[in-house]
C-alpha cells in the first residue's frame, strides 16, 4: 500500500499506474535471444570449460614453484659410525660432475700425485689454470653458510672415478642454502641453481628454471559505466622455465591497486539566522580502492639472434572494488545570547563494489636487457566472464582490458 | 524436422495463448515452454516496464532492467509460492532488478541530513493536468538515488525502513531523499509551469 498522505503524490500513482505501454515485438525477441544464450549448451560447454582452467591455473602455478625446490634426497651429508660417508643421490649427481671435471684435469700434470704447494709454483700449474679458465664444466666456489655440511677438499692423489667418497680428487665442491636445507651447487646439473642469473638466450641452456620478481604500471579499461581509464601500480613473481633454446614456459602471479580519490563529493555550508543561529558544515568524500589479482599461464617464444620474445598465454584476473566514504558533519547550533553547542560527527562508511571474475588471453613482448633484466608490455583481454553471480555474469560481460608495462629482474 | 517444429509450435499456441489462465502459463513457465513464457510477459509488459522506467534514467536502460528481471522470474519461477500475488513477486523482482542496476553508477549513500524540508506539497492542480509521459520525464530528472527512494516510499509502497534496509542507509536518510525529491519535484513543475 503507498505511502501517500499528499493527495499530489496519489494523483503521480494513478497516473503512472493508469499508463498503459504497447508491447512491441521486438523486445520480445530480445528477451528470447537472452534466454537462448543462457539455454546455449556450447555456452554451459565453455563456461564449464573455462571454470576447468581457471581451477587448475593456480594449482599449476603452485606446481611449477614447487618443483623449483630440491628434492627430498638433497639431505646434508652424513657420515656412519666408521667414518665413511654415505653416498646420497645427490653424490652420484655430484660424482658424474666430478667424471666431467676430472676428465679435464686428467689433461694437467698435476693429476699425476704431485704435492699441492708444489704445483702452485709449476709452470704445469699455470697451464692447468688455463684449462680450467678455458673450461665451461669449471665448479663455481661459493659461500658455505653451513659449515657443518660443508665440504672442501684438499689435494689428493685418488682421482679413482669409481671411489664413492665425496672427499676425492681435486674437487671443489660448493655448498649454498635454500631456506634451511643446503644443496650442493653443481655446473650443467639439472640440480642447479647458481645464485647468478642465467636467463637463457636463444642456443643455450634446456630446461632451465628461472625465478624474477616483476613490477610496473597497468592500465585497465573495463565496461562500467564511468568508463575511466585506471592506472594502476603491480608487484608480482615471475617463473619461467625453459623447455628448449626458444621455447619456456612463462607463470606469474600479479597483485596490483589503484585508488580513484573523488574527493569532496558534496560540500555544504550555511549559516540560518532565525531566533536560534545555526551554522552547519557538511563534507562528503570517497575514495575508492580497486585491488586486482591476476595469474598467467604462458607460453614464450624467443625470436632466434634476437633478445625479444613473444608471450601468448592466458591470465584469470580477480578485480576488488572497495569504496570509503567519509563524512564529516559539524553543527553549531546556539541562540545568539547562549554559549555555542558543536555537535560533530564524523564516520566512515565502507562499501563494498562490484567483484569480478573473468579468464583472460594475454599477448605480451618482452626484451631482455640483461641475463637478469627484462622489459615487457603485455595486453589482458578479459574473454570469458567467471563472476560468481551468474545473473551479472550473463548480462555485464565483465571483460576488462589490461594493458601492462613492466620490469623484470629475474634473480635466480 | 521442420515438420515437427512447426507442429510443436502449434500445439503451444493452441496450449498457452493471450487468454490463458495465469496459472496455466505459470505452469508453462516452470515447464520452460516458450510460448508460455512470452504471453506471461506479454501480459505484464506495461505494468513491469513502467516499474522499471521510474527507477531508470530512459526507455533502454529500463528495457535491459525489464529483460534481466524476467530472466530472473523465469529462472525462479518454481519457487513462487502460489497463495501470494504473482503481480506482486514480480514486480518485486523487477524494483530489486532496477536497484541492483542502479548501483552500478549510483552509490546509495548514508548522508546525515542536518536539515530537511518535511512538508514539501507538490502543486496537485498542476500534476493532474500532466501526462504520463510528463510524470516519467519529471523522474527521469532527478538523481538515481532520489529518484529510487521516491519511487519505492511514494509509488511501491514500501516504508522507510524497508528502503533503508534495502539501500543500506539509515531511514532518515531514505526520509531525506524522499524530501529532496519533492523539492526538486517542486522545482520542475513550477519552471514547467512557467514555461
Amino acid at each position: 500500500m503507498p505511502n501517500n498522505k499528499d493527495k499530489s503524490l496519489d494523483t503521480i500513482r494513478k497516473k503512472l499506474e493508469e499508463h498503459e505501454f504497447d508491447f512491441q515485438e521486438q523486445m520480445w525477441e530480445k528477451m528470447e535471444a537472452l534466454l537462448d544464450t543462457q539455454d546455449s549448451p556450447i555456452g554451459l560447454v565453455w563456461g564449464k570449460t573455462a571454470s576447468f582452467i581457471y581451477a587448475l591455473l593456480p594449482a599449476l602455478v603452485i606446481l611449477t614453484f614447487v618443483s623449483l625446490l630440491p628434492p627430498v634426497d638433497n639431505i646434508p651429508i652424513e657420515s656412519s659410525d666408521n667414518g665413511e660417508v654415505i653416498p646420497t643421490r645427490r653424490d652420484h649427481a655430484i660424482k658424474s660432475n666430478q667424471q666431467t671435471f676430472l676428465a679435464v684435469e686428467e689433461k694437467s700434470p698435476l693429476t699425476q700425485g704431485k704435492e699441492i704447494e708444489k704445483e702452485e709454483h709449476s709452470t704445469a700449474a699455470i697451464k692447468e689454470k688455463k684449462l680450467r679458465a678455458e673450461s665451461k664444466d669449471a665448479i663455481q666456489v661459493v659461500n658455505n653458510t653451513n659449515p657443518s655440511t660443508s665440504i672442501e677438499t684438499e689435494s689428493s692423489n685418488s682421482h679413482n672415478p669409481d671411489d664413492n667418497s665425496i672427499i676425492s680428487g681435486r674437487t671443489v665442491k660448493a655448498l649454498s642454502v635454500l631456506g634451511s636445507q643446503s644443496f650442493l651447487l653443481v655446473s650443467e646439473n639439472r640440480y642447479s641453481l647458481p645464485m647468478s642469473p642465467v636467463v637463457s638466450y636463444p642456443g643455450e641452456k634446456k630446461w632451465t628454471k628461472h625465478i624474477g620478481v616483476t613490477g610496473g604500471l597497468a592500465l585497465s579499461k573495463d565496461n562500467n559505466p564511468d568508463k575511466l581509464l585506471k592506472r594502476a601500480g603491480f608487484l608480482g613473481l615471475n617463473y619461467k622455465a625453459s623447455i628448449s633454446s626458444r621455447w619456456s614456459i612463462n607463470a606469474g602471479v600479479l597483485y596490483g591497486h589503484t585508488t580513484m580519490n573523488r574527493r569532496i563529493y558534496s560540500y555544504y555550508a550555511d549559516t540560518i539566522v532565525t531566533p536560534k543561529r545555526i551554522s552547519a558544515f557538511s563534507l562528503e568524500y570517497d575514495v575508492r580502492h580497486i585491488y586486482f589479482l591476476e595469474g598467467t599461464i604462458a607460453l614464450q617464444y624467443q625470436i632466434p639472434q634476437t633478445k625479444s620474445g613473444i608471450v601468448v598465454g592466458l591470465s584469470p584476473a580477480y578485480i576488488f572494488n572497495y569504496d570509503i566514504d567519509g563524512h564529516h558533519n559539524t553543527k553549531n547550533s546556539y541562540f545568539p545570547e547562549d554559549k555555542p553547542e558543536n555537535i560533530r560527527t564524523i564516520f566512515a562508511n565502507n562499501d563494498y563494489g562490484l567483484n569480478k571474475t573473468y579468464l583472460g588471453i594475454t599477448i605480451g613482448y618482452s626484451y631482455q636487457f640483461s641475463p637478469s633484466l627484462s622489459f615487457h608490455v603485455n595486453i589482458n583481454q578479459g574473454f570469458s566472464d567467471l563472476s560468481n553471480d551468474y545473473f551479472l555474469r550473463k548480462n555485464e560481460k565483465h571483460r576488462n582490458t589490461i594493458v601492462r608495462f613492466g620490469g623484470t629482474y629475474w634473480f635466480f | 524436422m521442420q515438420q515437427s517444429k512447426i507442429e510443436t509450435k502449434r500445439k503451444n499456441e493452441a496450449e498457452y495463448g493471450a487468454y490463458s489462465p495465469l496459472s496455466d502459463l505459470i505452469q508453462g513457465c516452470i515447464l520452460e515452454n516458450r510460448m508460455a513464457q512470452k504471453h506471461l510477459y506479454m501480459r505484464f509488459y506495461s505494468q513491469l516496464f513502467g516499474t522499471a522506467l521510474r527507477y531508470t534514467r530512459n526507455r533502454e536502460e529500463a528495457q535491459e532492467v525489464l529483460n534481466n528481471a524476467f530472466l530472473k522470474i523465469f529462472g525462479s519461477i518454481k519457487t513462487f509460492q502460489t497463495a501470494g500475488s504473482f503481480g506482486a513477486w514480480i514486480n518485486k523482482i523487477v524494483i530489486y532488478t532496477s536497484i541492483d542496476y542502479l548501483r552500478k553508477y549510483a552509490k546509495f549513500k548514508d548522508t546525515a541530513p542536518l536539515e530537511y524540508a518535511a512538508n514539501i506539497t507538490l502543486p496537485n492542480h498542476t500534476i493532474e493536468q500532466m501526462s504520463a509521459d510528463e510524470i516519467y520525464e519529471l523522474l527521469s530528472a532527478l538523481s538515481p538515488t532520489t529518484r529510487a527512494v521516491f519511487s519505492m516510499y511514494a509509488i511501491d509502497g514500501f516504508k522507510h525502513k524497508e528502503i533503508a534496509k534495502i539501500l543500506n542507509f539509515s531511514p532518515n536518510t531514505s526520509k531525506w531523499y524522499f524530501a529532496k525529491a519533492k523539492k526538486e519535484l517542486q522545482q520542475l513543475i513550477i519552471e514547467q509551469e512557467k514555461n
